[in-house]
This record gives C-alpha cells, sequence and structure tokens, in this order.
C-alpha cells in the first residue's frame, strides 16, 4: 500500500466531491444526523446543569464533591421528607437525600443507605447522566468496594410504565447510532465512488496507473473518513 | 528489441471468444497498428496489454514485463488514452494532470509541460467539461504522456475529430516515435494507419488475418491496374493480371491516344474489405 497514491486519491475526491452537490449531501448526512440527535436529544454526551435537591444535614464529602462538579446545580432541602416533593415541584432531575452521620458510616464500611429519587418526568438521557453521576460519585467515595448503598427511588412515574433504562445503556446507545450512520454512510459512500469512476469510465484510467485496487478502496475510504469526521 | 511481444494471447468472456490465440512483436520504438471492425478484439487486447484484464491464455510481455504477473511493474512504464474521453470533468485541466502526477509520482514543473506539449497551457485553468473533444482528447495524451512512458497506448485517438485536430495528434505521434516511444495505435482511420504506421496488423473476430507493412500488404492484395485517361477525356483501367494488357497498352500508346497514365494501387482500405470481408464502417 503507497500511501502517496492513497493521499492522491482522497485529495482528488474531496476537491472532486465539494464540486459535486449530490456526493457532498450524502457525505455530509452523519453530520445531519448528529445535528437532529442534539436538537432532538439535548442531553446527549454533555451535563446540560442538572438541578438536583439535596438533604445533607452533615455537610458530606459526598455533596462537596458534586458542588465542584460543573454544569450541576444543587438545591438545598430544610428536610428529607421534602426533598421527594421538591424534586417534583421544582422541576429537579433528582434528589439525594445523605444521612447525618454518612462520612463516618462510609470510612466504617456500615455502608449506609443513600436515598437517591430520580425525577421519571425527565427525558431518559437526564435520567441516565444523573443516574450515573450518582454511582460514579459514590463509588469514589472511598477506595473500597463497600461504600454506601444506594436505594433508588424513581419519582412521578406513570403505573405500568417501563423502569427507566440502565445509565450504560443510555450512554452508549445514541454515540452507537451516531457510529452506525457514520459506518453505514462510508459503507454506502465508498462503492457509491467506485460506481461515479466506473460511469465517468474514469477507472480505467485508475486501473491503468500504478494504484492498484486496494489502493484506489482505500483513497475512497480516507475521503470519506475525511469529509464526515 | 522489442517492446512487446505477444504469444498465443487469448480471452473469452463466459462464451465469446474476444480475442483468440493471436501472437506478435512491436520493436521499440515502432509505431504499430492494430485495425480492425467494432467488436473485433482491439480493445479487449489493449486491456490485457496494459494490465487491466487478465489473458485466459498464452503470454504477453510488454516493456519487459509479464502482462499477467508483474503489473504493477508495468504500469509506470506505458502510457494508455483509452477510447473514452475519461477525464474528470469537474476540475480543470491542470488538475486532471497534477493527479496524475501524484499517482505516479513525477515532477508537477512536467504539468506545464505536458500542457504546452498538446496546446492547452492557456486553458489549463478551465474545467475539463468545458473542453471541446478535440482539446480533451490533447488533454489525454497529455496525461499518458506526462510520466514520460517508453510505450504509448492510443485507442482511436482521432475518432470524431476534426481534421484539424487529427492531423495535429497524428504529428504528435510520429514526434513521439522519433523520440524512441513506442506507438501502439488502434484506429478506424486506414489512411492514418497507412501515412503513421510501420506495421499494421488487421484484426478480425480476435483473430489476425494479416500482420505486414502497409506498402507490402497492398502490394500483396492490391490489384495491379492502370488508370488511363485518353486524349479524348474518357478513362480507362487496365488491369496487369491481364494477359492481354502489355498488348492493350502498346496499342493505344501507338495510337498516341493516352494524355496521361497511373498506377491504381490498392488503398489499405481495399486491402482490408478483402482480407476481412467487409470495411471497417459496417
Amino acid at each position: 500500500m503507497n500511501p502517496r497514491v492513497v493521499a492522491a486519491l482522497a485529495r482528488k475526491d474531496i476537491v472532486d466531491a465539494i464540486r459535486n452537490r449530490y456526493l457532498l449531501t450524502a457525505l455530509l448526512t452523519p453530520l445531519f444526523v448528529a445535528l437532529l440527535f442534539r436538537v432532538l436529544m439535548p442531553g446527549v454526551n454533555s451535563l446540560n446543569n442538572l438541578n438536583v435537591v439535596v438533604h445533607d444535614t452533615g455537610n458530606s464529602v459526598l455533596v462537596a464533591q458534586l458542588r465542584n462538579t460543573p454544569k450541576l446545580n444543587l438545591i438545598a432541602s430544610a428536610s428529607a421528607e421534602a426533598a421527594a416533593n421538591e424534586v417534583e415541584k421544582k422541576k429537579a432531575t433528582g434528589g439525594l437525600v445523605v444521612p447525618v452521620n454518612f462520612d463516618a458510616d462510609v470510612a466504617a464500611g456500615k455502608e449506609p443507605e443513600l436515598t437517591i429519587y430520580v425525577n421519571s418526568k425527565k427525558n431518559i438521557i437526564e435520567q441516565a447522566t444523573f443516574r450515573q453521576l450518582m454511582e460514579r460519585q459514590v463509588s469514589s467515595l472511598v477506595k473500597q468496594p463497600v461504600t454506601a448503598r444506594p436505594v433508588w427511588i424513581e419519582l412521578g412515574k406513570e403505573p405500568g410504565s417501563q423502569p427507566g433504562g440502565r445509565p450504560d445503556l443510555n450512554q452508549t446507545l445514541l454515540p452507537l447510532l451516531l457510529l452506525l450512520a457514520f459506518a453505514m454512510t462510508g459503507a454506502l459512500v465508498v462503492p457509491l465512488l467506485l460506481v461515479e469512476e466506473r460511469e465517468q469510465r474514469t477507472l480505467d484510467f485508475l486501473l491503468t496507473s500504478p494504484a492498484s485496487l486496494a489502493e484506489i478502496v482505500t483513497g475512497k475510504a480516507l475521503t470519506v473518513w475525511s469529509i464526515v469526521c | 528489441m522489442n517492446a512487446i511481444e505477444v504469444e498465443g494471447l487469448s480471452r473469452t468472456f463466459n462464451d465469446l471468444q474476444a480475442v483468440d490465440n493471436i501472437s506478435f512483436t512491436v520493436e521499440a520504438g515502432e509505431i504499430f497498428g492494430f485495425l480492425g471492425h467494432n467488436g473485433a478484439g482491439k480493445t479487449t487486447t489493449i486491456r490485457m496489454l496494459t494490465g487491466q484484464l487478465r489473458p485466459t491464455a498464452g503470454l504477453a510481455r510488454v516493456a519487459g514485463c509479464d502482462v499477467a504477473t508483474e503489473r504493477h511493474r508495468l504500469k509506470p512504464l506505458v502510457g494508455v488514452v483509452s477510447e473514452n474521453q475519461n477525464l474528470y470533468e469537474r476540475m480543470s485541466g491542470r488538475e486532471n494532470l497534477a493527479f496524475a502526477a501524484r499517482l505516479y509520482g513525477t515532477d508537477s514543473r512536467r504539468i506545464d509541460e505536458a500542457l504546452d506539449q498538446v496546446g492547452l497551457l492557456d486553458r489549463a485553468t478551465d474545467n475539463a467539461k468545458h473542453y471541446s473533444n478535440g482539446m480533451k482528447q490533447r488533454l489525454l495524451i497529455a496525461r499518458a504522456l506526462l510520466h514520460r512512458p517508453r510505450l504509448l497506448f492510443l485507442d482511436e485517438p482521432t475518432r470524431g475529430l476534426d481534421p484539424m485536430v487529427g492531423r495535429d495528434i497524428r504529428r504528435l505521434v510520429k514526434e513521439l516515435s522519433t523520440r524512441g516511444v513506442t506507438v501502439f495505435l488502434t484506429t478506424h482511420y486506414m489512411e492514418e494507419a497507412d501515412q503513421l504506421c510501420g506495421r499494421v496488423a488487421f484484426l478480425s473476430e480476435g483473430r489476425i488475418v494479416a500482420l505486414d507493412t502497409p506498402d507490402n500488404l497492398k502490394v500483396a492484395h492490391g490489384q495491379k491496374s492502370l488508370n488511363v485517361i485518353l486524349g479524348d477525356g474518357t478513362s480507362l483501367t487496365i488491369a496487369l493480371d491481364d494477359e492481354d494488357a502489355g498488348k492493350q497498352l502498346e496499342k493505344l500508346v501507338n495510337a498516341g491516344q493516352i494524355r496521361t497514365l497511373h498506377s491504381a494501387e490498392a488503398t489499405l482500405e481495399e486491402v482490408f474489405i478483402q482480407i476481412a470481408g467487409r470495411g471497417l464502417a459496417e
């Protein structure tokens, strides 16, 4: 495989594609798909200022860590009982009730109970982001397998509705869909570029040039990758 | 030294025998004409000799490389002008050549030289789609010559071009030959082959039916005759193969009736029709 030949093919195809509206549209489709996801699913791949209601009378390390987390607004709650209501009332993503001796109990390995409310009325991405954030923060409290015991409570859930997705699944689903869109575009556009060479009969020129078939296909793939990534 | 050596070359497509056991050699610096009807197997032969198509049987060495096993070594040594005007039409003339230069690893300074050689330097920045047929053909030749190949394959290079452009291309081909470039030419124009080629091969239904210099073919296959124009303006053809030809001519000379006398050798096209059974245009 000669990199000079592959680069020459890709460079030619990029120049040619920019001047070919149909091909350019096909190549930019994954970008449109990505933008569409951003518009329809605003929580994708970012924390969009999650509001979390917190009741923490013991000034725990966990809440201190959460306070330093970017794009996370903590709303203090006067009591553990009021926290659940405030999550729904203030349309927060979730709520957290930390027991008084939480830090000491964690250090002692007592696995203190940590009540976490999740607002089911929020979109699944926001819920998943919140769940993952809480799990990460709890597990980072001490470098031991046993820390606190989270109790997840879903608020505002319609009777008979499906439980919220697992954080990992939700976090990976959309990137996977995007990856699939890119892969499918590549899989469609590379043959499209080859068919165009054949229709213009320029493939004959390429086949008489020092470029091998493998270099031609790699050049096309590099073109697609250069434009869509 | 032979630039091309072909021995028993064949190619079949399913049941169709496109090229059938052909053998010939082309010397370095020679202009070799490959003539035949549409579908006779000319382009298939070129595609095999340029490494685009694997032969079904037989051997072929081009510029010292086996076309079946040494294609990678062969390709930088040959230039090909295909019968189709296969340019990147959304790119300018210079961009087309710049792409070819990158593929072949040729110095980019050669681009303007090649454009100048075919008279396209002043239109180098125009998109190829705005070129006339003649300009496209000249650009194809410039692209094929860019990497200074030892051997040039020209598939119908003057088809559909006006006589002036055709003449320019023929002049360029002759010039290349004097510089030692071997030219393998297919054409429908017998006069062109007659003017340019040192030797020609006639191809019919995938087989070579004749191979020699144009003059030898005309002598061997043409009718030997004289065209006589008489004093009263009438014309007469005397076939020299006729037993009475001598007496007939003597009689006309003695009577002082002859105004002009010309040899009427056969044209290459007539020879082709005689050998292949039909004309190229049919």
